[in-house]
């Protein structure tokens, strides 16, 4: 039960689900070099981010047990037991009784996704705090100001 | 902690407070600034994280009514397309602005002698031109003399090389050039080069989560090291509720709840507020008396009234070669003035700015391009998020608002802070020439970023999120029945009340009013140096 500080704690069988839900939406790498999302499930992080909205984490919960329900229908025991092809259905169809639940999924596997160190580098970025290295840049091209400087006044007297 | 009477009480500590704390602390008076936010150490700020961008979502926001920390108070923007953004610090909101630091035009002193609309301000350009120049050097504004798009005489001179241009600022130069549009380096109140004692700008692009570095020229590193070493005190975490009037009919201090939550008295000779265009509004309105049962010297009617924002909208360009667009301040790199100046002949008068904004981080890569439908979930994502990663480039529309008296900061009946102060209300609405205005840029914006190589262009007609500039609602003139302080900040109706703030502005311009405001912050404090022996008369 959310308490609105911490939020929910969510149960083994929903963080596998959660998992299995993050996998479809960020999947793994055709190349192998990106993993899926999956492996935020449960992390710190991504109950941070979950707490920024506030009710968003039964909203997930209510989702996942759709998700859930769903592969039940179609003879799994819970979305996590189906393969990839089949959670990319079972999403689309709760999606049309559950619209927000992609967006949800969405927004936390995308924010948490790519702030993590072996994802940045994967993705060819250093994976280290922006300060106090920064960047080096190059000297400015003031050639380029040429044809601005040959046009002359702008503004309005006043 | 004293509660003798100062000399002079400045409410707030951010851009102007500074200013005006710094020019009058030369007078050994006893000043004393009173705000309700604290100090952010260098320690404190997001860049010093992997995580840096995941802050932005939370205590490193725009709006106070995301970020809910302890120094915010909530705004009710509910009825209002565009959402308020300041942030209660010494320092204020340039602890998180981008430091674009334009200074207005000699036409935007004068909006209803040249174009027939809104109105003239009380003062020009020239009178505050020296004190730009002033304003630049403490602050350490990096630049390139010779822009056209400003008088040369007197020059503005820049007193650092402009911030480097990079990867992303060359290609847009040059599609500006196809066009044969105006653009320049923009001026920006980041340092380039070591000076007075902090060091150079290391190009983190971390600017609007706050700086690290301390290249970032906000006002708790330029003017409010001097203004302490010279004896000025600040007290944090008291915020003010009220300002009070004596049997004289002059403002005589301050109520406010210190650090602890205890109610206390603060005397003064003089009052000046220096709370931005929505918490100085808020701040009169809420210091009613027997002799102002309107709030605090708003006998005009106008305190609160002639809300301006700078409407922003928006054109994102994405490119098939990386641009580095990671690297360098993120917004700060290239202004374009091209439709500043009113023509008719676009339908709509007066005009907006360009300014370019450096690329996106991984993670708002991904969140944006989500927004934008770009990078979808699933099969395709990780194809999909390589095409826009480091292949981004922004444009901002920033666009003159015209003062209207309908667009108001009042009180809002329900909703209070956490000591139970009324919290304010944004009543405001786009008006039909910025309507025109907005859209003329933001088409313009989609034609430089096609020139400049895009092969995609995704336009953001009004951001919600972009009310940061906040001003109006305080307006200065010279007649008391049409505005509320004179040319030199102080309030009609109470001769030792200042206002200092974006409050004042009575037009708006179409660039960042920082500069402007630290100009006029100045301005008036050599007048009230000039004039102390007669302040009250």
């Amino acid at each position: 039960m959310s308490d609105g500080t911490t939020g929910h704690a969510f149960s083994a069988d929903e963080l596998r689900s959660l998992a299995a839900a993050l996998d479809a939406i960020i999947p793994p790498s055709d190349d192998g070099k990106l993993p899926g999302a999956g492996f935020l499930a449960g992390s710190a992080r991504f109950a941070s981010v979950v707490r920024l909205m506030p009710g968003l984490d039964l909203a997930l919960v209510a989702g996942l047990a759709l998700l859930d329900e769903h592969a039940r229908q179609r003879g799994a025991n819970g979305f996590a037991a189906l393969d990839a092809a089949a959670r990319t259905a079972v999403l689309n169809e709760v999606a049309a009784v559950d619209p927000g639940l992609v967006p949800s999924l969405m927004f936390v596997a995308y924010s948490t996704y790519y702030v993590e160190d072996r994802v940045i580098a994967a993705v060819g970025m250093e994976p280290r705090p922006p300060h106090p290295k920064g960047f080096e840049m190059g000297p400015n091209d003031t050639t380029l100001l040429d044809p601005v400087r040959a046009r002359g006044k702008l503004y309005r007297d006043a | 902690m004293s509660e003798e009477i100062v000399d002079v009480l400045i409410i707030g500590a951010g851009a102007s407070g500074a200013a005006l704390a710094w020019s009058l602390s030369e007078t050994r008076m006893n000043i004393l600034c009173l705000e309700q936010g604290d100090w952010v150490r260098s320690e404190d700020y997001p860049s010093n994280s992997t995580d840096w961008e995941l802050r932005r979502l939370g205590d490193f926001g725009f709006s106070p009514n995301d970020r809910k920390l302890w120094c915010d108070y909530p705004v009710n923007d509910s009825e209002s397309p565009i959402a308020a953004s300041m942030f209660n610090a010494v320092g204020g909101s340039t602890i998180l602005f981008a430091a674009h630091f334009p200074r207005l035009h000699p036409s935007d002193f004068r909006v209803r002698a040249l174009d027939g609309v809104a109105t003239d301000w009380p003062l020009d350009y020239r009178t505050l031109a020296p004190y730009y120049d002033l304003n630049e050097r403490m602050t350490g504004v990096s630049g390139l003399e010779g822009d056209p798009a400003y008088p040369q005489d007197p020059p503005k001179r820049p007193p650092l090389p402009p911030l480097p241009l990079g990867v992303l600022g060359e290609t847009l130069a040059r599609g500006f050039n196809r066009l044969g549009w105006h653009w320049w380096p923009s001026d920006s109140a980041i340092i380039s080069e070591d000076y007075e004692g902090r060091g150079a700008c290391i190009n983190a692009g971390t600017c609007i989560t706050g700086c690290a570095q301390g290249a970032k020229s906000s006002s708790d590193v330029t003017y409010w090291p001097v203004a302490l070493r010279r004896g000025v005190e600040i007290r944090t975490r008291a915020r003010v509720r009220e300002i009070t009037l004596g049997a004289n009919g002059l403002a005589d201090g301050v109520i406010y709840y210190d650090e602890n939550g205890v109610e206390r008295r603060q005397k003064a000779h003089v009052v000046v507020v220096a709370c931005n265009g929505i918490g100085t509004p808020r701040l009169l309105l809420n210091s009613k008396s027997k002799d102002f049962p309107d709030g605090l010297a708003n006998r005009s009617g106008l305190v609160g009234k002639n809300l301006m924002f700078h409407p922003y909208g928006m054109a994102t360009g994405i490119f098939d070669e990386p641009l580095e667009g990671y690297k360098g301040a993120i917004g700060c790199c290239i202004m374009s003035q091209e439709f500043y100046e009113t023509d008719r002949a676009r339908g709509f008068v007066r005009g907006y700015s360009f300014e370019i904004l450096r690329g996106l981080g991984p993670m708002f890569t991904a969140l944006m391009g989500m927004g934008w439908g770009s990078i979808p979930w699933g099969e395709g994502h990780h194809r999909a998020y390589a095409e826009m990663l480091d292949r981004t480039a922004g444009m901002v529309v920033i666009g003159e608002d015209l003062p209207e008296e309908c667009n108001t900061v009042t009180l809002d009946p329900d909703l209070k802070d956490a000591h139970g102060i009324p919290a304010p209300k944004i009543t405001y609405r786009l008006g039909e020439n910025s309507r025109q205005l907005m859209a003329h840029g933001v088409a313009r914006a989609r034609e430089v970023l096609e020139a400049s190589g895009a092969k995609k262009v995704i336009e953001e007609p009004l951001l919600r999120v972009a009310g940061w500039h906040l001003m109006g609602t305080a307006r200065m003139g010279t007649d008391p029945t049409t505005s509320v302080v004179n040319e030199w900040g102080r309030a009609h109706d109470v001769k030792n009340l200042f206002v200092i703030d974006g409050s004042v502005f009575p037009t708006a311009g179409a660039v960042n009013p920082t500069n402007t405001i630290q100009a006029l912050a100045l301005h008036v404090g050599d007048t009230m140096k000039k004039n102390l022996a007669n302040l009250f008369d």
